[in-house]
């Protein structure tokens, strides 16, 4: 894929099947399978792209402009950028009161 | 930002003992915030005083298991965190908890603040949702490289962190994790 957000190589001596994110099985052969990731924009969490597999045209956030994850599809744009900042700006002040 | 590295190796100073593997999930390395209360207490002198939450993220994630060879479906997890716990005096083996200069990958770069468990004893973490997940067999190991920009990342908020954990229906050896992280 283009500008894959990681990247994951499994090694194994036999050949034997995988599940990527919890949902799909795929084959390998003995020695190194090698796969690119993609992080989600909306929640941080990684997933495989198989070779040749298409990504932008399904799950794609049009406001980040970047890749998100399936499950992130239904629900409304917050980036996980801000979700940490807010979620930091919180613990601040509650830390600055006394209450964390 | 410091870099460091934090495994299950029970010769990287832990002091705990690899957990054998079960049916349901075992953490097998953790890190993240600290709770602000946190004190004393850790084989490693105990959490910095004032207590400085920081911001972490995960960019390198390396599983494997160092038992037996055998043909095991093992799934491995790595999942956020919203507890996790404020010191290392709660019952449970095997933390590590900041301040200790072991495990930066550039000995210049001082100390970890966050608080790091490896090997525990006692699953007492509460995760909420998974960031990565893939099964293999036991015989196979695993290797995730972030590219920058795409790390898995935990807040500089109270109890926020990120644990590695894995489950076997039928393996019940021990398992190997490396977890490579950065401090903001």
């Amino acid at each position: 894929m283009r500008r894959p957000g990681g990247y994951a190589f499994i090694t194994s001596p036999v050949p034997t099947k995988i599940i990527l994110d919890g949902m799909r099985c795929e084959e390998m052969g003995e020695g190194v399978f090698e796969i690119d990731t993609f992080t989600c924009c909306h929640c941080n969490s990684a997933k495989h792209v198989l070779a040749g597999e298409k990504t932008n045209e399904e799950y794609f956030c049009r406001n980040c402009m970047a890749r998100i994850c399936p499950s992130c599809a239904d629900f409304p744009c917050i980036p996980f950028m801000k979700k940490v900042e807010q979620a930091e700006e919180r613990d601040y002040r509650l830390r600055s009161y006394g209450l964390s | 930002m410091a870099n460091f590295s934090i495994n299950n190796s029970t010769n990287a100073g832990f002091g705990g003992t690899s957990q054998a593997t079960t049916t349901t999930f075992v953490t097998i390395v953790s890190v993240g915030v600290s709770s602000s209360s946190a004190t004393s207490g850790s084989p490693s002198g105990g959490a910095p005083s004032p207590y400085n939450p920081r911001r972490g993220k995960v960019y390198d994630l390396l599983v494997g298991t160092n038992g037996t060879p055998a043909d095991q479906f093992m799934t491995w997890d790595c999942s956020r965190m919203s507890v996790m716990r404020s010191t290392v005096t709660t019952g449970f083996v095997g933390a590590i908890s900041s301040v200790s200069s072991a495990f930066a990958l550039d000995t210049a770069d001082g100390l970890i603040q966050a608080q790091a468990v490896a090997n525990t004893s006692a699953e007492i973490f509460t995760y909420t949702n998974s960031l990565w997940s893939v099964g293999v067999n036991q015989r196979a190991s695993y290797r995730w490289v972030a590219a920058p920009g795409s790390e898995f990342l935990y807040p500089a908020t109270s109890s926020a962190g990120i644990g590695a954990r894995v489950l076997s229906g039928g393996y019940t050896g021990t398992t190997t994790v490396t977890m490579l992280f950065q401090e903001q």
